[in-house]
């Protein structure tokens, strides 16, 4: 058997509980073959593709370095481990948990100071006024100089910080931070407040494809069934499925609902029969509506738990990265 | 120019060169403690740096230029607080991906230190610069000029309100520049609160002043973060009349636009100069007049003005650098950058602990350009 796709995955915690969920919902049974100690597993059906249980940081390091295929990991460290983000890896669909903001965040006593401009004008005087530079803490070194650059703001010091960055101007250890946060809480309770342009990055969990990784044939292959079954899984919880029978011509009613709400009929429509809808869920309301109107006779919409189609965006994605044809 | 066929025997003629006007060869150490780095050029250079921890902790890096080390060495050496000059010929460390350059290049200089003749020893390194890249055959060099001093001698004498000095000092060697700064639109007083404050602080000053402390009292802030209530209050009272008086006054942008925008060979310079201040009726007298000096001695000197030309909005930022500053192109080969760029440093000895202002002038020649064809 050749060399397996390696697929990286968090090995503890709530990031670990939620990619777990995430597999399970597109039917990708992660099995760890000797029990919850064992840092190797499988996929239950699939051969060819073997689960390695890491830290989100060092699972970021892997895909840059191409030692794993597949990873899961947040976009926050993508971006600040990664020097080129966006010629290591792809960030192939993003997971709905995980989600964080990278936040610069100054002292709620400073209340002259609400954008980054004001952070550039109040660090163009510090040096002048404290002898020393403004000093910002946080672990996003990389992020941070990339988007204080952007703004212009050159006069700081990073001081870097592992851990409770937040803690940080209470403690005297630097004027401001960078950094993570989900509801703002512990940043309100270290009494510091976001700028109004300081959300430097609305970072979620992705699934992420290391580009400088080893990708032959069977690797592909193994791509493909295991971005086949999320891909369906996504565009299945993305839609609703509508059935409807509606007296005259189907295919004018199909035309019509394909045009205002954007559905597909992934079956086709004839002229007398019923028609089968798949519906953005954001505008299933607005097509019951319009079928009502249509005078049909009884529309039922369920949900429907895969739907596999011909093309594959996210495999197709992450194809033409590898510069190969689909 | 063509680079020179052997490259060694011109490095060898410019080490003579050297050490015949007198000047010490400097060896600093290639590991230098990376805070002094961080601390004078900002976290921007932190890109640059090739980092290094030593098994202590401790955040070193390899010297990516020399001025620092070299004016490290002079302040802990014997001839700490006496005029001294000093050369160097070495690797230096910079990361430059973008080019696709190695980072580890040669580079020679010279540093000046304490000689109290500043347009003497501006000119002296000028002069030192293009008898050094000759050596390595370039003839006919292209001299920017540029002196950040002369176009904030005229912020100065127009006696502006903080924040614009402080602004305008700040843009130099920024993008955007001064001319961003001057025709910024004032922010507008997006609370009201602004005009309020504006009000209080023309008629009494400290009233306003402890109205902001009091603000800041009342909502039960916590006093964190290096600034004080104090300096707090001030910057908002100086935002409140920014928004209010509508920003800068209109004749003295106009003055400073029209300074900003003087280029060309620096004799008109000066003329475009002296005519504005007249115009505006400031007193540069003594700014202008050694400005001329300064071109006066380089002429003296050899160096062709011919060959240079000025632009007032050219300098590096005004932080330990302190003003004129220079470079020096290959006409022929405009696409590989500088091949000297050097400039006065007067506050940078006193940031590294000398006791008071030491003038201090400097340039580095990049060795590794005019020895090969390698692209900047």
């Amino acid at each position: 058997m050749s060399a397996p796709l390696l697929i990286a995955v968090p090995s503890k915690g709530r990031l670990q509980e939620n990619a777990d969920a995430f597999f399970a919902r597109a039917g990708l049974a992660v099995t760890r073959s000797r029990g919850h100690r064992d840092y190797r597993g499988a996929i239950a059906g699939i051969d060819g593709v073997e689960v390695l249980f890491l830290s989100a940081s060092e699972i970021t390091r892997e895909l840059s370095a191409g030692a794993v295929h597949l990873g899961i990991t947040g976009e926050d460290l993508v971006r600040e481990v990664i020097a080129d983000a966006d010629d290591a890896v792809e960030l192939v669909t993003p997971l709905g948990f995980g989600g964080a903001n990278v936040v610069v965040a100054v002292p709620q006593m400073w209340i002259d100071v609400r954008t980054m401009a004001d952070l550039d004008d109040v660090a163009q005087g510090f040096h002048a006024r404290h002898g020393r530079r403004l000093r910002v803490a946080t672990k996003y070194v990389n992020l941070t100089r990339k988007y204080f650059a952007e703004h212009s703001v050159g006069d700081y010091v990073i001081v870097e910080s592992l851990g409770a960055t937040e803690g940080a101007p209470a403690s005297g250890a630097a004027d401001l931070i960078v950094d993570i946060t989900t509801t703002g809480a512990t940043l309100a309770a270290n009494a510091l407040k976001v700028l109004d342009d300081g959300v430097i990055l609305m970072s979620q969990a992705n699934l992420v494809a290391a580009l400088r990784a080893e990708w032959d044939e069977p690797r592909r292959r193994a791509l493909r069934i295991l971005l086949d079954r999320i891909a369906a899984e996504e565009r299945a919880r993305l839609v609703r499925e509508v059935r409807a029978s509606v007296p005259g011509d189907g295919r004018r009613v199909f035309e019509e609902a394909a045009g205002r709400f954007g559905c597909e009929a992934p079956f086709g429509v004839e002229k007398g029969g019923p028609l089968l809808l798949h519906c953005p869920t954001d505008t299933l309301y607005g097509l019951i509506d319009y079928l009502r109107e249509a005078d049909a006779e009884a529309v039922t919409v369920g949900q429907v738990d895969y739907v596999f189609q011909a093309r594959n965006p996210l495999y197709d994605k992450v194809v033409s990265r590898l510069g190969g044809q689909p | 120019m063509t680079p020179p066929a052997e490259p060694d025997k011109a490095v060898d003629e410019l080490l003579a060169l050297f050490a015949e006007r007198g000047l010490t060869r400097a060896e600093p150490a290639i590991l230098q403690p990376a805070s002094v780095f961080l601390d004078l050029s900002g976290e921007d250079i932190r890109r640059r740096l090739y980092l290094v921890q030593d098994p202590s902790g401790g955040e070193l890096c390899l010297r990516p230029d020399y001025t620092i080390p070299v004016s490290l060495a002079h302040l802990a050496g014997p001839s700490a607080g006496r005029a001294a000059g000093y050369s160097y010929f070495g690797p230096v460390f910079r990361y430059r991906p973008a080019q696709s350059s190695p980072g580890e290049f040669n580079q020679a200089g010279i540093e000046l230190y304490g000689i109290e003749d500043r347009d003497n020893a501006d000119a002296e390194i000028v002069a030192l610069s293009l008898e050094a890249v000759r050596r390595f055959g370039l003839t006919a060099p292209e001299i920017r000029l540029g002196d950040p001093g002369l176009f904030m001698a005229f912020v100065e004498a127009l006696n502006l309100p903080e924040p614009w000095p402080r602004r305008l000092r700040s843009a130099f060697g920024r993008p955007g520049g001064v001319a961003e700064v001057l025709s910024a639109a004032p922010k507008p007083d997006a609370d009201g609160r602004g005009a309020y404050l504006a009000g209080l602080a023309r008629t009494d000053p400290a009233a306003a002043r402890s109205a902001v402390e009091e603000m800041v009292a009342v909502a039960g802030i916590a006093p964190i973060g290096g600034r004080s209530p104090q300096e707090i209050a001030d910057r908002l009272i100086e935002q409140a009349q920014l928004a209010t008086d509508g920003g800068l006054d209109p004749d003295a942008r106009d003055v400073l636009l029209r300074a900003a925008a003087v280029a060309g060979n620096p004799e008109d310079a000066l003329k475009t100069f002296t005519a504005l201040a007249q115009s505006a009726r400031l007193d540069l007298d003594e700014q202008l007049v050694a400005f001329a000096q300064r071109l006066l001695t380089m002429a003296e000197r050899g160096v062709p003005l011919e060959r240079m030309s000025f632009a007032a909005d050219f300098g590096r930022r005004l932080d330990y650098y302190t003003g004129f500053v220079f470079e020096v192109f290959d006409p022929t080969r405009r696409e590989i950058g500088q091949v000297v760029g050097g400039g006065r440093y007067d506050r940078l000895l006193g940031r590294l602990g000398a006791p008071g202002e030491i003038p201090a002038v400097g340039c580095a020649i990049w060795v590794d350009r005019l020895t090969g064809g390698e692209a900047a």
